[in-house]
């Protein structure tokens, strides 16, 4: 009588062996190959912030910096106001209905001298290429998107957001201001009457009693600064981007600024600030009237 | 529409005044004081898989000019007290009349740093290793803000802030001497005082 198991095959001894073995090796290639798609799901979810304080990814990160003092100035700039603005960059210099491929396609049947897998940035500064303002800021935008390795076509869509300030005001660097009062000698202050005089109201004239009028010359208004803010404004993705494509995005976004800054009138609204604080400044020490020329 | 994008000559897009206009705010700052720095930093960061496979590594060197700003936030109140001239007080207390000097007192905030800004046109990338891809804008511009917060510290150690003061009297002077004030006396708010004032760009 056969006495023989069948649930292994009969096979002689040592074959037997090698068979139990073969199996282990499979089943532990199988585990092996589990627990490895598991580490990895786990992996990507933990990097993804999934499993806090665990990952099979091990990051190193080493900061260093030094920083050197490298000068200092005296300055005399009496800012009045500011423009704020966050422009979503390249979006915002892309508007709707317009393709970098239809301005170029124009751009190159009338313009063949232009080498437009070169020249982009050239094209978009020359006058005579015959570009609208906002068909030249777009493929500025372009160019200065692909400078930057931005990725901001689908599916990546990566974009930065990035807020500008321009402020105006006055300067007086330039002026017997910035060199301070003495009463003694009269010509160390006879220079500041070019920029403030003090007349008499004359009784009934312009309806008073009479009194003392200052009369000031303000220095010419301008912008007195640009700057980027140096952190991306938020809410915005943390994009791949070195302080390279930075630059050359602000660059960008600030020169853009100042002419929106211009047409918002930051100017007139600068004067308007500092005629305000200063009459109120004059009436205050005593004076009862404040013209400005 | 054929002719007008053959020959380029498409209407602009008109400005939108009101929009732009509604981006202005009032400041009154005096910035009477610059310092700049120079930040040269290195930023390395590397990423394994299961402890010995790299995956990600990436090295950053550059520099960037910092300039730190400081002055007086004219916003927080600037008030003058004329005090009289000293003929009239002389007068007054029945001394014999002298020629009268006027005098102003000028109630004043206390300097502070107004600005910590990176200037973005010196930046001045030496090198970027990307293999891995290329630096998150976070992680250098999170290690810049920690720099700015070191150098507006050593501006004030420096003293910025009293430089910044001694210019602001300066210009006052002579703004107040125009006026006829030969004798001009600063006075310093009680309000805000100097170590609470917020530095821009540093967080607290």
């Amino acid at each position: 009588m056969n006495t023989e198991k069948t649930t292994e095959p009969s096979l002689p001894p040592e074959r037997r062996h090698l068979f139990r073995t073969g199996l282990l090796v499979k089943l532990g290639f199988i585990g092996g190959f589990v627990l490895l798609v598991a580490g990895i799901l786990i992996g990507v979810a933990a990097a993804r912030g999934g499993l806090p304080g665990f990952s099979l990814f091990e990051k190193h990160q080493v900061a260093e910096s030094s920083v050197v003092f490298e000068n200092m100035r005296d300055l005399f700039v009496f800012d009045t106001v500011e423009y704020v603005e966050t422009v979503v960059f390249p979006f915002d210099f892309m508007p709707e209905g317009m393709s970098g491929a239809s301005i170029l396609g124009r751009v190159s049947s009338a313009n063949p001298q232009f080498n437009l897998a070169s020249d982009v940035l050239k094209l978009a500064s020359d006058p005579k290429a015959g570009l609208l303002p906002e068909e030249r800021l777009y493929l500025k935008a372009l160019q200065i998107a692909n400078d930057a390795g931005l990725r901001f076509a689908s599916p990546q869509r990566e974009f930065v957001p990035v807020t500008v300030v321009v402020r105006a005001g006055f300067d007086v660097s330039g002026t017997p201001f910035a060199q301070g009062y003495e009463k003694e000698p009269a010509e160390k202050h006879k220079p500041l009457g070019d920029y403030f005089k003090t007349e008499t109201i004359q009784p009934g004239q312009t309806g008073r009693l009479g009194g003392t009028r200052a009369v000031l010359r303000l220095p010419p208004l301008t912008i007195t600064d640009i700057r980027i803010e140096d952190k991306a404004a938020t809410p915005g993705p943390d994009v791949p981007l070195t302080p390279a494509g930075w630059k050359i995005i602000s660059a960008l976004v600030a020169s853009d600024a100042k002419s929106r800054a211009s047409n918002a009138g930051i100017i007139d609204e600068a004067r308007k600030n500092a005629e305000s604080f200063l009459r109120g400044l004059l009436l205050e020490a005593g004076f009862d009237e404040v013209r400005f020329e | 529409v054929v002719l007008c994008s053959v020959c380029s000559c498409g209407v602009q897009k008109p400005v939108d005044y009101e929009a732009l206009q509604s981006r202005l705010r009032s400041v009154l700052q005096v910035h009477t004081c610059e310092y700049v720095y120079k930040d040269i930093s290195y930023l390395a960061e590397s990423e394994k898989f299961l402890w010995m496979i790299p995956t990600a590594d990436r090295k950053l060197l550059y520099s960037v000019k910092v300039r730190v700003r400081a002055g007086l936030d004219v916003s927080k109140g600037l008030h003058v007290r004329p005090l009289g001239s000293n003929a009239d007080r002389q007068q007054a207390s029945g001394q014999q009349q002298s020629r009268g000097t006027k005098s102003i007192e000028v109630i004043l905030p206390p300097p502070c740093v107004l600005l910590v800004d990176a200037d973005e046109a010196s930046i001045h990338q030496y090198f970027s290793e990307e293999y891995g891809g290329r630096m998150n804008v976070s992680v250098w511009q999170s290690e810049l803000e920690k720099v700015k917060a070191r150098i507006a510290a050593d501006a004030v150690k420096r003293g910025i802030l009293v430089k910044a003061e001694a210019n602001a009297h300066t210009l006052i002077k002579a703004l107040l001497g125009a006026a006829g004030f030969d004798d001009v006396r600063f006075v310093q708010s009680e309000d805000v005082p100097a170590s609470s004032a917020p530095v821009p760009g540093v967080k607290p």
